[in-house]
């Protein structure tokens, strides 16, 4: 049983990462396009959730379209919601004996993931992944009714048998730790099966395992910020309310003898598997109407409790948004645009390494940045791939394209200057190196902005030369810092090193994008002059 | 942030003290440009006294070097040491912007 708890958390954990790793920005357009009406967006929920049974893959692909202005929260609600019906289905399918079609499932993927092409090892990792999964919930179902014939386990489960609020605050705490009420739900189901517990203790297993889901959702939720607490606050909103309602209705019927939640699931199914698999389903899906109902002033609600964070704001999209023009050249024009932006919001990122002692605010406007980049490279990729596309077309394709690597670049490397510089920071905060960089550095970007906004000659050729092997200046102070006089240890030392490394790696990203920039001349914004009319005039874009 | 300032016939020299970051910056950048346009000048700003120099700084200076060029109007930094020499380093700023080493020898290269 042991074994099959292992496996089956191992494989929860795969396909996630893996799934991950598939939300590619052609997969997310198509869910952001799938979602624009409330039906579709709750289909798309419980789709997902029964293929990939993992919300957290979900919430990450939610929270990123959210958060690149693809999908709006209100257009993400209902596919919580029905993500949530989805887990309920998702656990009356783990009572069913499926061994066969595991097998064969398990067999088929592992074949292609050994045999087939590169770019189908995601695929195929996520559908070895699912059979795992199953397998380990069938080992688990075999070694539990072993355990039924054991003495002391039956003499266990006989001391905290009747007890539905011990049942309670054992799922929800088991959740808490194992991090997933649909792996809980399953274990307590196999033991349901093997007659180790009884359908009361179950249900209220069933509600614990529900709530204790929410309460590490809050607890992780406390360090989060924008657009992530909101979808972690309005999954703890629907358990709570659930739990609210059907705990008491719970007693009602037990001490009534009321035919409520139990009756229900009793007359359903004889099976104590499936009947606390149709409490769990129950759960998730009775408060969905009344979210339904409350869409709008739920998600005003919570933008009030956590408004989106200001990297969230200026990373989403204002000039790709809607669909892409036909002219390939005005399409190239609001790629250019929308890179402006990107940069003057990687620039705004350099508040986060000031100061700092800790990455994990560059780190999180490091990632609002690359869902935009990733929106732009999309648009970019979708240019190119037009058909009478002109020689100059090709050309601007190419700049704008090392603009982006370059700053795809530049992010990694800022994400490693941000580790450095804290750790720096924490340990010798005597040394005014770690604040002279960001300033320094700060300079050189404005340089750049500059250039991509006026493509003026006289900025060019200052960004080179301050990016060039003579002007720049971190040889000297690497030179000043090593000679000694500031007695630093040897780690400290290669802190520093690795710091100033980095450093001058950012400084050369910023004038190669500054030549990519000098490259692509001078912006004719008076060719978009008609088509930003139009855009204002419908809203779509502000002015 | 304070700023002393003394002129003498086409010379100007600006003693700014205290931090130049994002709150000063703005100031900053008004004086520089008032001093700039009302008469042609020889600028030359003491930086020692300036305690902290944000990257933004270094966009004004630079805005102003821009404006003075090509005529017989100049830009000098002089006073510059500790943090402040350090960010003109890192930015490689000290190969673009005439830097000096004290107000003799800045008032001597702009006589």
């Amino acid at each position: 049983m042991f074994a099959g708890l292992g496996l089956f958390f191992f494989a929860m954990h795969f396909l996630c990462v893996n799934l991950k790793r598939l939300a590619d920005q052609r997969l997310r357009q198509r869910i952001a396009k799938l979602t624009s009406t409330t039906p579709a967006a709750m289909l798309v929920g419980a789709v997902m959730i029964v293929m990939t049974q993992s919300g957290s893959a979900l919430v990450f692909l939610l929270v990123g379209l959210v958060r690149a202005g693809m999908m709006t929260l209100k257009q993400a609600q209902p596919v919580v919601l029905g993500a949530n019906v989805g887990a309920g289905l998702v656990v009356l399918f783990l009572t069913m004996d499926i061994r066969i079609a595991v097998l064969l499932l398990i067999g088929v993927a592992g074949l292609l993931y050994a045999f087939s092409a590169q770019n189908r090892e995601r695929v195929t990792g996520a559908a070895i992944s699912v059979g795992l999964l199953f397998l380990g919930m069938q080992i688990m179902r075999d070694g539990a009714s072993q355990l039924e014939a054991t003495d002391w386990f039956a003499r266990f489960v006989e001391s905290s048998a009747g007890s539905p609020l011990l049942a309670f605050f054992a799922g929800a705490a088991l959740t808490f730790f194992a991090q997933s009420s649909v792996a809980v739900t399953a274990v307590m189901i196999v033991f349901l099966q093997s007659g180790l517990m009884g359908l009361q203790d179950g249900v209220m297993f069933v509600y614990g395992a529900n709530i204790g889901g929410s309460l590490l959702m809050m607890v992780l939720s406390a360090n989060l910020s924008g657009v992530q607490r909101q979808v972690a606050l309005y999954k703890f909103g629907f358990n709570l309310v659930a739990a609210l309602i059907l705990v008491p209705l719970f007693y009602v019927e037990l001490f009534t003898g009321a035919p409520l939640v139990i009756a229900f699931v009793s007359a359903l199914s004889e099976n104590a598997g499936t009947q606390a698999a149709l409490a769990y389903a129950f759960f998730n899906a009775f408060p969905v109407p009344l979210f339904l109902v409350l869409l709008g002033p739920t998600a005003s609600l919570l933008r009030k409790i956590s408004p989106e964070t200001r990297s969230e704001l200026g990373a989403k999209a204002k000039y790709l948004a809607s669909s892409a023009p036909d002219q390939p050249a005005i399409a190239l024009r609001l790629v250019d645009l929308e890179t402006k932006r990107l940069l003057d919001l990687i620039s705004t990122g350099f508040e986060a390494l000031r100061q700092s002692r800790d990455v994990k605010k560059l780190r999180e406007h490091l990632d609002a940045a690359e869902l935009l980049r990733k929106v732009i490279l999309e648009a970019l990729n979708d240019a190119a791939s037009r058909r009478s596309l002109s020689i100059e077309d090709y050309e601007r394709i190419d700049m704008l394209m090392r603009v982006h690597y370059a700053i795809g670049a530049m992010r990694d490397a800022l994400e490693e200057l941000g580790a450095e510089l804290a750790c720096l920071r924490r340990k010798r905060p005597d040394l005014s190196f770690s604040d002279s960089v960001v300033e320094g550095l700060d300079a050189i970007l404005a340089v750049l902005i500059s250039v991509a906004r006026r493509r003026d000659e006289h900025d060019i050729e200052v960004l080179l030369r301050l990016t060039s092997k003579e002007g720049n200046g971190i040889n000297t102070i690497r030179l000043a810092y090593l000679q000694g006089e500031h007695l630093l240890k040897p780690q400290d030392r290669e802190h520093l090193l690795n710091a100033m490394n980095v450093c001058e790696r950012l400084i050369w990203l910023f004038g190669e994008t500054g030549k990519a920039y000098g490259s692509l001349g001078r912006a004719q914004v008076e060719l978009l002059a008609p088509f930003l009319e139009e855009q204002r005039r419908s809203g779509r874009v502000t002015a | 942030m304070n700023f002393e300032i003394y002129k003498e016939n086409d010379i100007c020299i600006l003693r700014p003290t205290g931090r130049m970051d994002k709150e000063t910056i703005p100031e900053f950048e008004e004086l520089l440009f008032s001093l700039i346009d009302s008469t042609p000048v020889k600028l030359l700003i003491d930086m020692q006294r300036v305690t902290f120099l944000a990257g933004a700084a270094l966009g004004v200076l630079l805005a102003v070097a821009k404006r003075l060029s090509g005529g017989a109007d100049r830009l000098c930094l002089f006073g510059l040491s500790g943090r402040t020499r350090e960010v003109f380093e890192v930015s490689g700023f000290v190969s673009i912007l005439e830097i000096h080493s004290d107000e003799i020898s800045a008032r001597g290269e702009v006589r």
